[in-house]
C-alpha cells in the first residue's frame, strides 16, 4: 500500500504556544548533562590542539601558505584576474575549502601585518576541529551509544596523536571534515524528517566541494540515509538528498563552463584537464601492500604515530558490520580504506576523515558488546529450558536465585570487558600522552626568522622566489604580489611568464625552505628552473638546524654554475650536509 | 561593467525566482516531509464506521453534457448515504442535457432536475440556482464528468462530525495519463495539489477551493451569499471569500474516495481551462476579500498564493532567459552563478516530481512504464511553455475586461462502461 492511501483527513490542531526563550530553557534543561560533559572534553581537545600550534607541526608542507593564499585572494580581490587564487586558479581543487574560510580570515583580521598568516589559519582551524569532535559525539549518540561511549567516541577522535598532528592544519580535508559528518548527522536524524535528508545532501556537497576526496564517501552516506528514512517515504528522501546533493555539485562544471573553462583547450586552464590529471597523470602512490610504495610509507607513517586508532578501526570492522545500524558508518571506513589499497595517489592528511568514522565504529562496537550480555542469554536459555532448568534448580526454586543467575552473568560479561579494556587503556593512553608531548617542539622558528630577516635586508623591488608559506606573510608585510613568486608557479603560470620572460635568471633572491627541498627531489621536472636559480646562487645567510633549516641565497643569473652548488640540490651536490660549515643565524 | 543598480535588480530577481520554486518545492513535499506527517490524522476506516448525521444536497450543474451525464448520475445517485438528493442544473437553452437529466430523474427519486435561466451562462450562477433549490444540511458539487466514488458521502459526513468544519475538500485525481503528451504533468499536478499542497496551506487556515467535491454547510454558504456570479475561478474565490469571513476548512484526501476525472482533451482545450483559472485568480486577488483574512501571516500568503499561477509563469520564463543569457551573452561571472541558483532548485523540483509520479502511480495503480518517467521529464519545459500561454492569455482578456467562460469539453475516457450511458436515453 503506498504511503498517502493511508491519508486520510487534516484536522488542524493547536500546538502550544510557548515562547522562544522558554523553548530554550527547556531544550538545554533536557540536555545540561551532555552539555556540560561535552564541554569539558572539548576544552580538552581544544587545549591539546591550540597549544603550540604556532610551532608544531612543521610548515614545511606547501598546502597550509597556498590555502592561506588563495583565502587571501578571495578576501583581498587581489587574485590573478580577480579569481579564486593568488595565482591562475587552474581546478587542482574544488575552491570551496578556502572560499568558506574567508569569513574567518575577515572575522580575525588573519592577514594583519607583521602576523604569520598561516599561524592564524591554524587557529581557525582548531575551530573547524572542535565542531568535528562535537559532530563525533551526535553521530555517536544518533547511532544508539550511551553519553559515556559517545564522549568517549569524541576523545578517541580528537586527542589520537594523528589528529593532533592533522587536525588544526590548513588542510582542505579538514575543512571538509565537520561537513561529511554534518551530513552523517543529518542522515541519523531521529526525526526522519525529508529536509533532513536534504540538508544531509547539501552538507555532503560542501564536503565535496571542499575536498574531492570526500566523493569516497558516497556510498556509505547514501547506505545510511536509505538505512535511516521511513520505509514509506524511503525514495522521497533519497530523491530528495541526491538532488539536493546533485544541484550543489553541479555548481562546480558550471562555474568552469561559465569562464569557457570547462573543455581542455589552448591557452587556458581546464576542469576537464585537471582531472585528466589528477587521474592519469600525477603519480600514483602505489598500492598500500607493495613495500616499495609511497601509499605504504604514509600508512606506515599514520600507523606509527597511532596504530591503536588507525588498527584498532580497521579491527572494528568486523563487528561493526555485524550490527545493522553501524553498517554505513563502517562503510564510511571501508570505501576510502581500499581506496588506499587500491593505489592512486594519496595525500598524507587523508587519513584524517577516515580516522573520525573509525573512533565512530570503535566505540560504537565497544557499546554493542558491553549491551550483548551472552552469560545472561545463556542463564535466560538455561532456564527456558524444561531439563536443564530442572537440573540446576533455576526453574523449580525460586525466581530470585534466577534473576541473580541473570544479573551474575552481565556482570561477568562486563568484568571480562573491562579486564580488556583497562590494560588497553593503560597501554594506549601513555603513548598518547607521548606522542601528544611532540607537541611542545618547536620546528617553525627559523621559517620565521628568515621571513623577518628579507623583509629587513631585501629591498621591496627586488623579485624574490619562496614557497607558498612565505610569499603570504611577506605579501601581508607590504611586498608587490608581483615582486614575490611562489617556486611552483614560475614556470607554470603563464602570468608570471609574461612578467619574467627570462624565468629565474630575472629572481634576485630565493628562500629555500624544506618544501622547496623536498619538491626539488620529488618533483624535480617540474620546478627545474628553481633548481637552476638554486644553482646559480649563494647562500647569504641560514637560520635553523636539522632538517628545517632555511637558507636565503642570492641568485646571481649571468654567472656560469657556480663552483660550490648547495650540498643538497639534486644532480650537483651530494645530498649529504657538508661536516663544518656557517651555523644558524650566521651571516656571511 | 554592470552598475550596482542593475547588479541589485538582478540580484533580487533570482532571489525571488528561487522563492518561487523554494516555496513550490516546500509545498509540493508537504505530504512527505517525515513519517509521522500523517500521525493525528483520523483513518478513513473509521470514518466510515460512524453513523450519518447529515443530510446532503449535491449540485450538478451541466451544460451541453449528454455524453457523460447520464453516467454521472446514475452513480451519484447510488452513493451510499441515507439522507441526500442530487440537484441537476441545467440550461434553458440546452435542451439535449436537459432530456438526459430528466429521464435519469423520472427513474430515481433522489435526484431532481433545475432549469438555470439566467445570463449569460457561467457555472457559478448555476450553482447559485442550484443552491436555491436545496435542501440539506450540507450542500455538494460535483461536475456533471466526474466519477465519483460511492462511500466518499459516509466520509464526509465522519470529517464534519469530527472536525466540525464548514468547509471539506475531498480529492481529485486525474486519472487518464495517456490522453495527450500534457495529460501525464497534469495529472501529476492534481496529485501534488490534493494530496501535499492543501494539507500544506490547510495547516494557515485557508486554501482555495476545488471546483468539484467540495462540501459547504448550507447555511454557512447561504450567509455569505453563495457564489460570486463573475468569477472565472468561483471555486478559489469562495475558499478566500470564507475563511476571511470565519469559517473553518479541512481538507480530506483518501485515494479510494477520490473524485476521478479525465484530462482536457486537447492542448486547445487545456489552455482555455487554465486562461480560465489564471484569470478567475486574478479576479479574487483584484476582489481583495485575502485582505480581510485575520492574521498578517494570512494575508501575506493568500496574496501570494493568488497570484502564484502569475509568478509561476514568470519563473518559467525568467529561468531559461537566465540560463540562456549565462551561455551566450556572457554575463559577469557573479551574476551567472546567481541565475544558476533558481535554475538548480527548479531542476531539484523536477527530480521531486518525478518521484512523485512514482508515488502517484502506487497510490491510483495508473499504468505508468519506465518511458512515462522519460516523457515525464522531457515534457517539462513544453508544459511550463503551456501555463506561460495561459498566463498571459489570462492577462491579456483580463486586461481587456473579456471575462465570459469558456467552458471544458469532455468526452467520458474516464468513465467504466455502465449500465446507463447517454446512447441508451
Amino acid at each position: 500500500m503506498a504511503f498517502l492511501e493511508t491519508w486520510p483527513i487534516f484536522v488542524p490542531v493547536e500546538a502550544p504556544v510557548r515562547s522562544s526563550t522558554e523553548a530554550v530553557t527547556t531544550w538545554v534543561a533536557a540536555r545540561w548533562t551532555a552539555i556540560a560533559s561535552c564541554t569539558i572534553v572539548v576544552s580538552v581537545i581544544g587545549y591539546v590542539q591550540a597549544v603550540n600550534l604556532a610551532s608544531w607541526p612543521t610548515l614545511a608542507n606547501d598546502d597550509e601558505g597556498t590555502y592561506m593564499a588563495r583565502a587571501w585572494a578571495v578576501q583581498t580581490g587581489r587574485g590573478a584576474h580577480h579569481s579564486l587564487a593568488n595565482y591562475t586558479y587552474w581546478y587542482d581543487h574544488a575552491p570551496l575549502g578556502w572560499i568558506q574560510l574567508v569569513p574567518w580570515t575577515w572575522l580575525t583580521d588573519a592577514y594583519r601585518a607583521g602576523g604569520e598568516a598561516d599561524i592564524a589559519g591554524r587557529r581557525i582551524m582548531v575551530g573547524y576541529a572542535l565542531v568535528s569532535t562535537l559532530l563525533v559525539y551526535i553521530i555517536a549518540r544518533r547511532l544508539g551509544c550511551s553519553k559515556p561511549v559517545s564522549l568517549a567516541a569524541m576523545a578517541l577522535f580528537g586527542l589520537s596523536p594523528v589528529s593532533v598532528d592533522y587536525l588544526h592544519q590548513i588542510f582542505l580535508d579538514c575543512i571538509g571534515l565537520p561537513w561529511i559528518l554534518a551530513a552523517f548527522a543529518l542522515a541519523l536524524s531521529p526525526k526522519r524528517h525529508l529536509w533532513a535528508f536534504a540538508a544531509s545532501g547539501a552538507c555532503f556537497a560542501v564536503a565535496v566541494l571542499s575536498k574531492e576526496t570526500y566523493l569516497l564517501w558516497a556510498p556509505a552516506l547514501v547506505y545510511q540515509v536509505w538505512q535511516r528514512a521511513d520505509r514509506r517515504t524511503r525514495a522521497m528522501c533519497l530523491v530528495a538528498f541526491s538532488s539536493v546533493a546533485a544541484a550543489l555539485l553541479a555548481v562546480y562544471p558550471l562555474y568552469a563552463l561559465l569562464k569557457g573553462e570547462l573543455f581542455p583547450g589552448r591557452g587556458h586552464v581546464s576542469l576537464i584537464g585537471a582531472i585528466e590529471w589528477q587521474l592519469a597523470s600525477r603519480s600514483s602512490s602505489g598500492s598500500a601492500f607493495s613495500a616499495a610504495s609511497d601509499a605504504h610509507a604514509k600508512v606506515l607513517g599514520w600507523y606509527h604515530d597511532d596504530r591503536w586508532l588507525v588498527g584498532g578501526g580497521i579491527l572494528a570492522l568486523i563487528p561493526a558490520a555485524a550490527t545493522r545500524r553501524l553498517r554505513p558508518v563502517a562503510a564510511g571506513v571501508l570505501v576510502p580504506a581500499l581506496y588506499v589499497m587500491h593505489g592512486g595517489y594519496l595525500p598524507a592528511m587523508y587519513v584524517i576523515g577516515v580516522l573520525a568514522f573509525e573512533a565512530l565504529i570503535i566505540a560504537c562496537s565497544a557499546q554493542t558488546l558491553w549491551r550483548l550480555d551472552p552469560l545472561g542469554r545463556i542463564a535466560t536459555a538455561l532456564r527456558q529450558s524444561a531439563v536443564t532448568g530442572r537440573v540446576l534448580g533455576l526453574r523449580m526454586r525460586s525466581h530470585v536465585r534466577l534473576s541473580l543467575a541473570i544479573s551474575w552473568g552481565r556482570l561477568a560479561w562486563r568484568a571480562l570487558l573491562l579486564a580488556v579494556l583497562v590494560p588497553l587503556s593503560a597501554e594506549v593512553v601513555p603513548a598518547w600522552g607521548t606522542a601528544d608531548s611532540a607537541t611542545t617542539y618547536d620546528v617553525n622558528t627559523a621559517l620565521f626568522q628568515s621571513e623577518q630577516w628579507v623583509e629587513q635586508h631585501v629591498p621591496k623591488t627586488d623579485p624574490v622566489l619562496v614557497d607558498a608559506n612565505v610569499w603570504i606573510d611577506l605579501v601581508d608585510d607590504g611586498a608587490a604580489p608581483s615582486k614575490v613568486v611562489w617556486f611552483w608557479e614560475l614556470s607554470a603560470d603563464p602570468d608570471v611568464g609574461r612578467r619574467y620572460p627570462e624565468g629565474w635568471r630575472q629572481m634576485d633572491y630565493i628562500v629555500v625552505t624544506n618544501t622547496i627541498r623536498v619538491n626539488l627531489l620529488s618533483e624535480y621536472s617540474s620546478v627545474a628552473s628553481v633548481a637552476q636559480a638554486a644553482a646559480h646562487s649563494t647562500l647569504v645567510v641560514r637560520f635553523g638546524t636539522g632538517t628545517n633549516f632555511v637558507e636565503i641565497r642570492r641568485i646571481h643569473p649571468y654567472s656560469r654554475t657556480t663552483s660550490n652548488p648547495p650540498w643538497w640540490l639534486p644532480g650537483y651536490g651530494k645530498l649529504r650536509p657538508p661536516t663544518s660549515g656557517p651555523e644558524k643565524g650566521e651571516q656571511l | 561593467m554592470l552598475s550596482s543598480l542593475e547588479f541589485a535588480a538582478y540580484g533580487f530577481a533570482a532571489f525571488g525566482l528561487f522563492v518561487i520554486s523554494a516555496s513550490t518545492l516546500r509545498w509540493m513535499l508537504h505530504a512527505w516531509r517525515g513519517p509521522t506527517a500523517t500521525q493525528g490524522n483520523v483513518n478513513s476506516a473509521e470514518l466510515l464506521q460512524h453513523e450519518p448525521r447529515f443530510s446532503f444536497s449535491l449540485i450538478v450543474p451541466a451544460r451541453h453534457e449528454e455524453r457523460v451525464l447520464g453516467a454521472t448520475l446514475w452513480r451519484l445517485q447510488a452513493i451510499d448515504h441515507p439522507s441526500f438528493e442530487v440537484v441537476v442544473v441545467v440550461g434553458h437553452d440546452d435542451d439535449e442535457t436537459r432530456q438526459v437529466a430528466e429521464a435519469v430523474a423520472m427513474r430515481c427519486g433522489n435526484v431532481r432536475v433545475v432549469v438555470d435561466r439566467s445570463w449569460p451562462k457561467s457555472k457559478p450562477r448555476a450553482l447559485n440556482t442550484g443552491l436555491a433549490q436545496c435542501d440539506g444540511e450540507i450542500v455538494g458539487v460535483f461536475d456533471a464528468e466526474d466519477d465519483v466514488s460511492l462511500d466518499v458521502l459516509r466520509q464526509v459526513d465522519g470529517v464534519l462530525w469530527r472536525t466540525g468544519a464548514d468547509v471539506v475538500q475531498a480529492g481529485v485525481q486525474l486519472v487518464t495519463p495517456h490522453s495527450s503528451w500534457f495529460a501525464l504533468r497534469n495529472c501529476v499536478e492534481y496529485f501534488l495539489w490534493f494530496h501535499s499542497r492543501l494539507h500544506a496551506h490547510a495547516t494557515h487556515g485557508f486554501f482555495p477551493l476545488g471546483g468539484n467535491t467540495v462540501f459547504v454547510r448550507r447555511s454557512v454558504l447561504e450567509a455569505a451569499g453563495g457564489w460570486d456570479g463573475d468569477c472565472l475561478a468561483e471555486d478559489c474565490e469562495l475558499g478566500i471569500r470564507l475563511a476571511s469571513l470565519g469559517a473553518r476548512m479541512a481538507v480530506s484526501c483518501d485515494s479510494h474516495l477520490s473524485t476521478r476525472e479525465e484530462t482536457p482533451e486537447s492542448l486547445r482545450a487545456f489552455v482555455r481551462q487554465r486562461t480560465r483559472w489564471n484569470q478567475g485568480y486574478l479576479q479574487a486577488f483584484r476582489k481583495g476579500y485575502w485582505l480581510r483574512l485575520p492574521t498578517k501571516r494570512q494575508i501575506l500568503l493568500a496574496g501570494y498564493m493568488l497570484a502564484f499561477p502569475m509568478l509561476q509563469a514568470l519563473s518559467a520564463i525568467l529561468i531559461p532567459l537566465a540560463i540562456f543569457m549565462m551561455l551566450w551573452v556572457r554575463l559577469p561571472l557573479l551574476l551567472g552563478l546567481l541565475g544558476l541558483v533558481p535554475a538548480l532548485t527548479s531542476a531539484v523540483v523536477v527530480a521531486a516530481e518525478t518521484m512523485a509520479l512514482r508515488e502517484l502511480r502506487r497510490t491510483y495503480h495508473l499504468n505508468v512504464r519506465t518511458f512515462d518517467y522519460v516523457r515525464f521529464v522531457l515534457t517539462t519545459i513544453p508544459f511550463q511553455l503551456v501555463l506561460v500561454l495561459a498566463a498571459a492569455r489570462a492577462t491579456w482578456r483580463e486586461m481587456i475586461g473579456e471575462r465570459g467562460w469558456e467552458k471544458t469539453a469532455h468526452a467520458g475516457a474516464h468513465l467504466q462502461p455502465t449500465a446507463f450511458t447517454a446512447s441508451e436515453v
